[in-house]
Protein backbone atom coordinates (compact mmCIF):
# COMPACT_ATOMS: atom_id res chain seq x y z
CA UNK A 1 0.00 0.00 0.00
CA UNK A 2 1.61 3.69 -0.91
CA UNK A 3 0.30 6.45 0.27
CA UNK A 4 1.56 9.93 -1.67
CA UNK A 5 1.82 13.58 -0.93
CA UNK A 6 1.11 15.33 -4.34
CA UNK A 7 2.42 18.70 -4.81
CA UNK A 8 3.11 21.25 -6.88
CA UNK A 9 4.54 24.88 -7.78
CA UNK A 10 6.08 26.86 -9.95
CA UNK A 11 9.95 27.66 -9.96
CA UNK A 12 12.61 27.93 -12.22
CA UNK A 13 10.15 28.80 -15.21
CA UNK A 14 8.68 25.68 -14.66
CA UNK A 15 6.34 23.68 -12.71
CA UNK A 16 8.17 21.98 -9.70
CA UNK A 17 6.49 18.63 -8.61
CA UNK A 18 6.60 16.63 -5.73
CA UNK A 19 5.50 12.73 -5.28
CA UNK A 20 6.68 11.74 -1.54
CA UNK A 21 5.35 8.92 0.14
CA UNK A 22 5.84 7.54 4.22
CA UNK A 23 8.61 7.93 5.78
CA UNK A 24 10.78 5.40 6.81
CA UNK A 25 11.29 6.25 10.46
CA UNK A 26 8.80 7.38 12.64
CA UNK A 27 10.44 11.18 13.72
CA UNK A 28 11.01 11.71 10.04
CA UNK A 29 8.80 15.20 8.65
CA UNK A 30 5.22 13.98 7.22
CA UNK A 31 5.51 14.29 3.41
CA UNK A 32 3.69 17.14 3.50
CA UNK A 33 5.98 19.25 5.91
CA UNK A 34 9.22 17.47 4.11
CA UNK A 35 7.42 18.90 0.80
CA UNK A 36 7.12 22.60 1.80
CA UNK A 37 10.52 21.81 2.96
CA UNK A 38 11.64 20.59 0.01
CA UNK A 39 10.06 23.54 -1.80
CA UNK A 40 12.06 25.96 -0.09
CA UNK A 41 14.99 24.41 -0.90
CA UNK A 42 14.41 24.60 -4.53
CA UNK A 43 13.22 28.09 -4.74
CA UNK A 44 16.46 29.62 -2.79
CA UNK A 45 18.00 26.53 -5.20
CA UNK A 46 16.63 29.19 -8.45
CA UNK A 47 17.40 32.02 -6.89
CA UNK A 48 20.89 31.75 -5.97
CA UNK A 49 21.70 29.94 -9.70
CA UNK A 50 19.40 32.11 -11.95
CA UNK A 51 21.37 33.78 -14.36
CA UNK A 52 18.56 36.37 -14.61
CA UNK A 53 18.80 37.28 -11.43
CA UNK A 54 21.05 40.55 -10.96
CA UNK A 55 21.23 39.44 -7.16
CA UNK A 56 22.21 35.64 -7.46
CA UNK A 57 25.77 33.80 -6.79
CA UNK A 58 26.14 32.89 -10.32
CA UNK A 59 25.16 36.45 -11.54
CA UNK A 60 27.83 37.66 -9.37
CA UNK A 61 30.01 34.52 -10.32
CA UNK A 62 29.52 35.98 -13.87
CA UNK A 63 30.41 39.69 -12.77
CA UNK A 64 33.93 39.19 -11.39
CA UNK A 65 36.60 40.62 -13.02
CA UNK A 66 38.99 38.37 -10.87
CA UNK A 67 39.81 35.01 -11.99
CA UNK A 68 39.51 33.35 -9.03
CA UNK A 69 36.07 34.10 -7.28
CA UNK A 70 34.75 33.04 -3.93
CA UNK A 71 32.14 30.20 -4.13
CA UNK A 72 29.24 28.58 -1.90
CA UNK A 73 29.21 24.88 -1.63
CA UNK A 74 25.87 25.15 -3.75
CA UNK A 75 27.22 27.20 -6.61
CA UNK A 76 30.93 25.12 -6.72
CA UNK A 77 28.28 22.01 -7.02
CA UNK A 78 26.62 23.46 -9.40
CA UNK A 79 29.41 24.55 -11.59
CA UNK A 80 30.82 21.08 -11.48
CA UNK A 81 28.08 19.49 -12.74
CA UNK A 82 28.27 21.79 -15.69
CA UNK A 83 31.65 20.55 -16.17
CA UNK A 84 30.77 16.48 -15.54
CA UNK A 85 27.41 17.14 -18.29
CA UNK A 86 30.90 19.12 -20.36
CA UNK A 87 32.63 15.82 -20.08
CA UNK A 88 29.96 13.82 -20.46
CA UNK A 89 28.44 15.00 -23.29
CA UNK A 90 32.13 15.50 -25.02
CA UNK A 91 31.92 19.16 -25.20
CA UNK A 92 28.51 19.01 -26.84
CA UNK A 93 26.74 20.01 -23.69
CA UNK A 94 28.74 23.25 -23.12
CA UNK A 95 28.11 25.27 -19.75
CA UNK A 96 30.37 28.52 -21.10
CA UNK A 97 27.95 29.53 -23.90
CA UNK A 98 26.35 32.55 -22.61
CA UNK A 99 27.30 34.96 -24.85
CA UNK A 100 26.51 33.11 -27.30
CA UNK A 101 22.58 32.78 -26.24
CA UNK A 102 22.41 36.13 -25.29
CA UNK A 103 23.52 37.43 -28.51
CA UNK A 104 20.65 35.48 -29.90
CA UNK A 105 17.81 36.92 -27.83
CA UNK A 106 18.40 34.47 -24.76
CA UNK A 107 19.60 37.06 -21.95
CA UNK A 108 16.48 37.31 -19.75
CA UNK A 109 14.18 34.65 -18.62
CA UNK A 110 11.49 33.33 -20.84
CA UNK A 111 8.68 32.51 -18.37
CA UNK A 112 5.63 32.81 -19.07
CA UNK A 113 6.57 33.98 -22.93
CA UNK A 114 4.08 32.12 -25.82
CA UNK A 115 6.81 30.70 -28.01
CA UNK A 116 6.21 30.87 -31.49
CA UNK A 117 4.79 28.40 -33.57
CA UNK A 118 7.75 25.21 -33.77
CA UNK A 119 6.40 24.39 -37.18
CA UNK A 120 7.30 28.00 -38.80
CA UNK A 121 10.42 27.82 -37.41
CA UNK A 122 10.96 24.05 -38.93
CA UNK A 123 10.02 25.86 -41.95
CA UNK A 124 12.37 28.27 -42.35
CA UNK A 125 15.54 26.78 -40.23
CA UNK A 126 18.76 26.01 -42.24
CA UNK A 127 20.01 22.73 -43.88
CA UNK A 128 19.95 20.00 -40.86
CA UNK A 129 23.22 18.91 -38.85
CA UNK A 130 25.05 17.03 -36.53
CA UNK A 131 26.21 19.77 -33.65
CA UNK A 132 29.78 19.62 -32.94
CA UNK A 133 32.17 20.84 -29.44
CA UNK A 134 33.72 23.51 -29.68
CA UNK A 135 37.20 23.59 -30.75
CA UNK A 136 38.34 26.06 -27.92
CA UNK A 137 36.54 24.76 -25.02
CA UNK A 138 36.50 27.61 -22.76
CA UNK A 139 34.69 24.73 -19.91
CA UNK A 140 38.19 23.06 -19.48
CA UNK A 141 39.49 25.50 -17.80
CA UNK A 142 37.39 26.14 -15.14
CA UNK A 143 38.66 24.90 -11.82
CA UNK A 144 36.18 24.08 -9.12
CA UNK A 145 38.49 24.42 -5.75
CA UNK A 146 36.64 23.02 -2.64
CA UNK A 147 39.63 23.72 -0.29
CA UNK A 148 39.64 27.16 -1.01
CA UNK A 149 36.07 27.65 -1.59
CA UNK A 150 36.28 29.17 -5.09
CA UNK A 151 35.82 28.46 -8.77
CA UNK A 152 38.40 30.05 -10.75
CA UNK A 153 37.85 30.38 -14.41
CA UNK A 154 39.30 32.80 -17.15
CA UNK A 155 38.37 36.36 -16.85
CA UNK A 156 35.50 36.89 -18.43
CA UNK A 157 34.62 33.24 -19.48
CA UNK A 158 30.73 33.38 -18.41
CA UNK A 159 29.16 30.48 -16.68
CA UNK A 160 25.41 29.11 -17.10
CA UNK A 161 23.93 26.03 -14.88
CA UNK A 162 20.54 26.28 -16.43
CA UNK A 163 21.69 23.78 -18.77
CA UNK A 164 21.70 21.15 -16.16
CA UNK A 165 20.22 23.06 -13.14
CA UNK A 166 16.89 21.14 -13.30
CA UNK A 167 18.68 17.85 -13.34
CA UNK A 168 20.90 18.65 -10.68
CA UNK A 169 18.28 20.45 -8.33
CA UNK A 170 15.72 17.34 -8.92
CA UNK A 171 18.69 15.01 -8.01
CA UNK A 172 19.47 16.81 -4.46
CA UNK A 173 15.91 16.82 -3.78
CA UNK A 174 15.77 12.92 -4.39
CA UNK A 175 18.96 12.82 -2.30
CA UNK A 176 16.86 14.85 0.57
CA UNK A 177 13.94 12.28 0.20
CA UNK A 178 15.98 9.14 0.90
CA UNK A 179 14.26 8.71 4.58
CA UNK A 180 10.47 8.66 2.26
CA UNK A 181 9.45 4.84 0.82
CA UNK A 182 9.00 6.25 -2.49
CA UNK A 183 9.48 9.44 -4.16
CA UNK A 184 9.34 11.27 -7.57
CA UNK A 185 10.48 14.79 -8.08
CA UNK A 186 9.56 16.66 -11.03
CA UNK A 187 11.64 19.79 -11.99
CA UNK A 188 9.97 20.73 -15.16
CA UNK A 189 10.21 17.81 -16.72
CA UNK A 190 13.37 16.40 -15.54
CA UNK A 191 13.03 13.93 -12.82
CA UNK A 192 14.46 11.95 -10.23
CA UNK A 193 13.05 9.07 -8.76
CA UNK A 194 13.91 6.44 -5.81
CA UNK A 195 12.99 4.62 -2.57
CA UNK A 196 12.30 1.15 -1.35
CA UNK A 197 8.76 1.56 -2.36
CA UNK A 198 9.47 2.76 -5.74
CA UNK A 199 11.20 -1.10 -6.26
CA UNK A 200 8.10 -2.77 -5.93
CA UNK A 201 5.96 0.05 -7.53
CA UNK A 202 8.04 1.55 -9.83
CA UNK A 203 6.64 4.65 -11.20
CA UNK A 204 5.09 5.18 -14.20
CA UNK A 205 6.25 8.22 -16.43
CA UNK A 206 4.78 9.74 -19.19
CA UNK A 207 6.35 11.18 -22.58
CA UNK A 208 4.82 14.02 -24.16
CA UNK A 209 5.19 14.67 -27.67
CA UNK A 210 6.34 17.77 -27.94
CA UNK A 211 4.32 19.10 -31.29
CA UNK A 212 0.95 17.65 -30.40
CA UNK A 213 1.58 17.15 -26.22
CA UNK A 214 0.34 13.78 -26.46
CA UNK A 215 1.55 11.00 -24.42
CA UNK A 216 4.02 8.74 -26.86
CA UNK A 217 5.18 6.39 -24.26
CA UNK A 218 4.65 5.44 -21.25
CA UNK A 219 8.07 4.78 -18.96
CA UNK A 220 8.32 2.13 -15.58
CA UNK A 221 11.01 3.48 -13.68
CA UNK A 222 12.16 2.20 -10.12
CA UNK A 223 15.06 4.32 -9.73
CA UNK A 224 17.44 7.35 -11.39
CA UNK A 225 16.38 9.63 -13.87
CA UNK A 226 14.52 10.59 -17.07
CA UNK A 227 14.56 14.01 -18.92
CA UNK A 228 13.61 15.61 -22.49
CA UNK A 229 14.94 18.31 -24.47
CA UNK A 230 13.05 19.61 -26.81
CA UNK A 231 12.90 22.55 -29.13
CA UNK A 232 9.14 23.18 -28.29
CA UNK A 233 8.77 25.03 -25.70
CA UNK A 234 12.12 28.03 -26.01
CA UNK A 235 11.59 29.40 -29.47
CA UNK A 236 11.40 32.73 -30.06
CA UNK A 237 11.24 35.20 -33.52
CA UNK A 238 14.64 37.16 -33.71
CA UNK A 239 14.84 40.81 -34.63
CA UNK A 240 16.05 39.82 -38.30
CA UNK A 241 13.00 37.74 -38.87
CA UNK A 242 14.25 34.45 -38.09
CA UNK A 243 13.89 32.10 -35.24
CA UNK A 244 15.93 30.75 -32.60
CA UNK A 245 16.12 28.43 -29.45
CA UNK A 246 18.23 28.09 -26.69
CA UNK A 247 20.12 24.55 -27.72
CA UNK A 248 23.01 26.02 -29.13
CA UNK A 249 25.67 24.61 -31.72
CA UNK A 250 28.41 25.20 -29.57
CA UNK A 251 30.94 25.06 -32.60
CA UNK A 252 28.71 27.94 -34.19
CA UNK A 253 26.97 29.35 -31.34
CA UNK A 254 23.62 29.28 -32.63
CA UNK A 255 20.82 27.29 -32.99
CA UNK A 256 21.14 23.69 -34.02
CA UNK A 257 18.94 22.47 -35.79
CA UNK A 258 19.68 18.67 -35.82
CA UNK A 259 16.28 17.01 -37.50
CA UNK A 260 14.98 16.46 -33.72
CA UNK A 261 12.49 18.72 -32.60
CA UNK A 262 12.59 16.45 -28.79
CA UNK A 263 14.73 13.62 -27.60
CA UNK A 264 14.39 11.89 -23.84
CA UNK A 265 16.93 10.04 -22.19
CA UNK A 266 16.58 7.69 -18.88
CA UNK A 267 19.63 7.98 -16.76
CA UNK A 268 21.39 6.80 -13.74
CA UNK A 269 20.39 10.26 -12.26
CA UNK A 270 18.60 12.60 -13.54
CA UNK A 271 21.39 15.02 -14.21
CA UNK A 272 23.01 12.36 -16.71
CA UNK A 273 19.20 11.56 -18.15
CA UNK A 274 19.33 15.37 -19.01
CA UNK A 275 22.82 15.41 -19.86
CA UNK A 276 21.87 12.83 -22.59
CA UNK A 277 18.65 14.16 -23.48
CA UNK A 278 20.32 17.58 -24.85
CA UNK A 279 23.31 15.52 -26.45
CA UNK A 280 20.83 13.52 -28.38
CA UNK A 281 19.17 16.41 -29.51
CA UNK A 282 22.03 18.44 -30.70
CA UNK A 283 23.83 15.42 -32.29
CA UNK A 284 20.28 14.47 -34.73
CA UNK A 285 19.03 11.55 -35.13
CA UNK A 286 22.06 8.95 -35.86
CA UNK A 287 24.34 10.12 -33.16
CA UNK A 288 21.14 10.08 -30.62
CA UNK A 289 20.64 6.28 -31.50
CA UNK A 290 24.17 5.74 -30.45
CA UNK A 291 23.88 8.53 -27.10
CA UNK A 292 20.35 6.85 -26.20
CA UNK A 293 21.36 3.05 -26.49
CA UNK A 294 22.71 2.74 -23.52
CA UNK A 295 19.95 3.64 -21.04
CA UNK A 296 16.87 3.68 -23.55
CA UNK A 297 15.15 6.94 -24.77
CA UNK A 298 12.82 8.10 -27.12
CA UNK A 299 13.41 10.77 -30.16
CA UNK A 300 11.04 13.01 -32.22
CA UNK A 301 12.31 13.86 -35.89
CA UNK A 302 11.06 17.69 -36.91
CA UNK A 303 8.18 15.98 -39.17
CA UNK A 304 7.32 14.04 -35.63
CA UNK A 305 7.88 10.80 -35.93
CA UNK A 306 9.13 8.90 -32.95
CA UNK A 307 11.54 6.47 -32.54
CA UNK A 308 12.14 4.38 -28.76
CA UNK A 309 15.71 3.68 -28.99
CA UNK A 310 16.77 0.56 -26.48
CA UNK A 311 14.49 -1.75 -24.10
CA UNK A 312 12.87 1.19 -22.20
CA UNK A 313 10.60 -0.81 -20.05
CA UNK A 314 13.46 -3.36 -18.67
CA UNK A 315 13.07 -3.12 -14.59
CA UNK A 316 15.43 -0.28 -13.65
CA UNK A 317 16.88 -0.69 -9.98
CA UNK A 318 18.59 -2.76 -7.83
CA UNK A 319 15.06 -4.54 -6.08
CA UNK A 320 13.33 -4.67 -10.10
CA UNK A 321 12.43 -7.90 -9.38
CA UNK A 322 10.44 -8.29 -7.04
CA UNK A 323 8.18 -6.01 -9.34
CA UNK A 324 8.00 -8.54 -11.92
CA UNK A 325 4.93 -10.57 -12.45
CA UNK A 326 5.87 -14.15 -12.27
CA UNK B 1 -20.53 -63.93 30.68
CA UNK B 2 -18.25 -60.67 31.14
CA UNK B 3 -18.63 -58.57 34.42
CA UNK B 4 -19.19 -54.55 34.24
CA UNK B 5 -15.25 -54.12 35.16
CA UNK B 6 -14.37 -56.17 32.49
CA UNK B 7 -16.28 -54.06 30.09
CA UNK B 8 -14.99 -50.63 31.36
CA UNK B 9 -11.81 -51.89 30.90
CA UNK B 10 -12.37 -52.74 27.52
CA UNK B 11 -13.90 -49.34 26.66
CA UNK B 12 -11.09 -47.51 28.06
CA UNK B 13 -8.40 -49.75 26.48
CA UNK B 14 -10.70 -49.03 23.23
CA UNK B 15 -10.69 -45.40 23.54
CA UNK B 16 -6.66 -44.87 24.61
CA UNK B 17 -6.25 -46.67 20.72
CA UNK B 18 -8.43 -44.21 19.33
CA UNK B 19 -6.76 -41.57 20.83
CA UNK B 20 -3.24 -42.71 20.14
CA UNK B 21 -4.45 -43.14 16.25
CA UNK B 22 -5.81 -40.00 15.96
CA UNK B 23 -2.45 -38.52 18.19
CA UNK B 24 -0.21 -40.59 15.55
CA UNK B 25 -2.48 -38.84 12.48
CA UNK B 26 -1.72 -35.56 13.73
CA UNK B 27 1.85 -35.37 13.92
CA UNK B 28 2.38 -37.12 10.35
CA UNK B 29 -0.24 -34.01 9.19
CA UNK B 30 2.42 -31.79 9.98
CA UNK B 31 4.77 -33.43 8.64
CA UNK B 32 2.89 -34.11 4.95
CA UNK B 33 2.42 -29.97 5.13
CA UNK B 34 5.44 -29.42 4.94
CA UNK B 35 6.41 -31.70 2.37
CA UNK B 36 3.25 -30.46 0.11
CA UNK B 37 4.78 -28.71 -3.04
CA UNK B 38 4.14 -24.91 -3.03
CA UNK B 39 1.03 -23.31 -3.91
CA UNK B 40 1.00 -20.27 -6.97
CA UNK B 41 -0.69 -17.70 -4.54
CA UNK B 42 -3.24 -16.24 -6.94
CA UNK B 43 -3.76 -12.37 -5.77
CA UNK B 44 -6.50 -10.32 -6.17
CA UNK B 45 -6.06 -6.77 -6.96
CA UNK B 46 -7.51 -3.82 -5.41
CA UNK B 47 -6.80 -0.47 -6.34
CA UNK B 48 -8.43 2.71 -4.84
CA UNK B 49 -7.29 6.32 -5.01
CA UNK B 50 -8.42 9.18 -2.73
CA UNK B 51 -7.47 12.34 -3.69
CA UNK B 52 -7.80 14.71 -1.08
CA UNK B 53 -6.92 18.50 -2.38
CA UNK B 54 -5.64 20.56 0.77
CA UNK B 55 -6.39 24.42 0.35
CA UNK B 56 -3.46 26.23 0.62
CA UNK B 57 -3.42 29.27 2.67
CA UNK B 58 -2.11 33.08 1.28
CA UNK B 59 0.33 33.67 3.80
CA UNK B 60 2.28 30.19 3.76
CA UNK B 61 2.37 30.60 0.03
CA UNK B 62 3.43 33.74 -1.79
CA UNK B 63 3.37 31.37 -5.48
CA UNK B 64 0.33 29.39 -6.51
CA UNK B 65 0.80 25.95 -5.70
CA UNK B 66 -1.64 22.53 -5.30
CA UNK B 67 -1.37 19.43 -3.04
CA UNK B 68 -3.37 16.64 -2.83
CA UNK B 69 -2.81 13.12 -1.07
CA UNK B 70 -2.97 10.03 -3.00
CA UNK B 71 -3.41 6.75 -1.83
CA UNK B 72 -3.51 3.28 -3.54
CA UNK B 73 -3.65 0.26 -2.37
CA UNK B 74 -2.71 -3.20 -4.62
CA UNK B 75 -0.41 -5.87 -4.71
CA UNK B 76 2.80 -6.30 -6.23
CA UNK B 77 2.08 -4.14 -9.27
CA UNK B 78 2.77 -0.82 -10.70
CA UNK B 79 0.41 1.55 -9.53
CA UNK B 80 0.53 5.22 -10.92
CA UNK B 81 -0.21 8.09 -8.76
CA UNK B 82 -3.27 10.13 -9.36
CA UNK B 83 -1.43 11.48 -12.39
CA UNK B 84 1.19 10.30 -14.11
CA UNK B 85 4.12 12.20 -13.68
CA UNK B 86 5.62 13.29 -17.21
CA UNK B 87 8.71 13.80 -19.02
CA UNK B 88 8.53 17.24 -21.31
CA UNK B 89 10.15 19.81 -22.70
CA UNK B 90 11.12 22.93 -20.17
Amino acid sequence: MSVEHDSTFHSMGSDIRLLIGRPLLRDALSPALAAERERAYVEDFAARLSRFREDSELTVLNREPRSRVPASMLLRTAVRAGMWAAERSGGLVDPTLVGELERIGYARSLDGCEPVPLSDALTSAPTRRPAKPRARAQWKRIVVEDDAGRVARPAGVMIDTGGTGKGLCADAVAHRLAGYTRFAVDCGGDLAVGGVGAQVEPYEIAVEHPLTGETIRTLRIAAGGVATSGLNVRVWRTPGGGFAHHLLDPATGLPAWTGLVGATALGSSALEAETLSKMALLLGPIGARRVLAEHGGVIVRDDGEVETIGALNEPRGWLTGLGRTA
Amino acid sequence: MTDRPTIALFSLAGFLVVLALLGSQLGGGGRAASARPREVLVRRIYQTTVVERVPRSAAASPSTGSSTVTQSVSGSTSIPAAAAPVTRTS
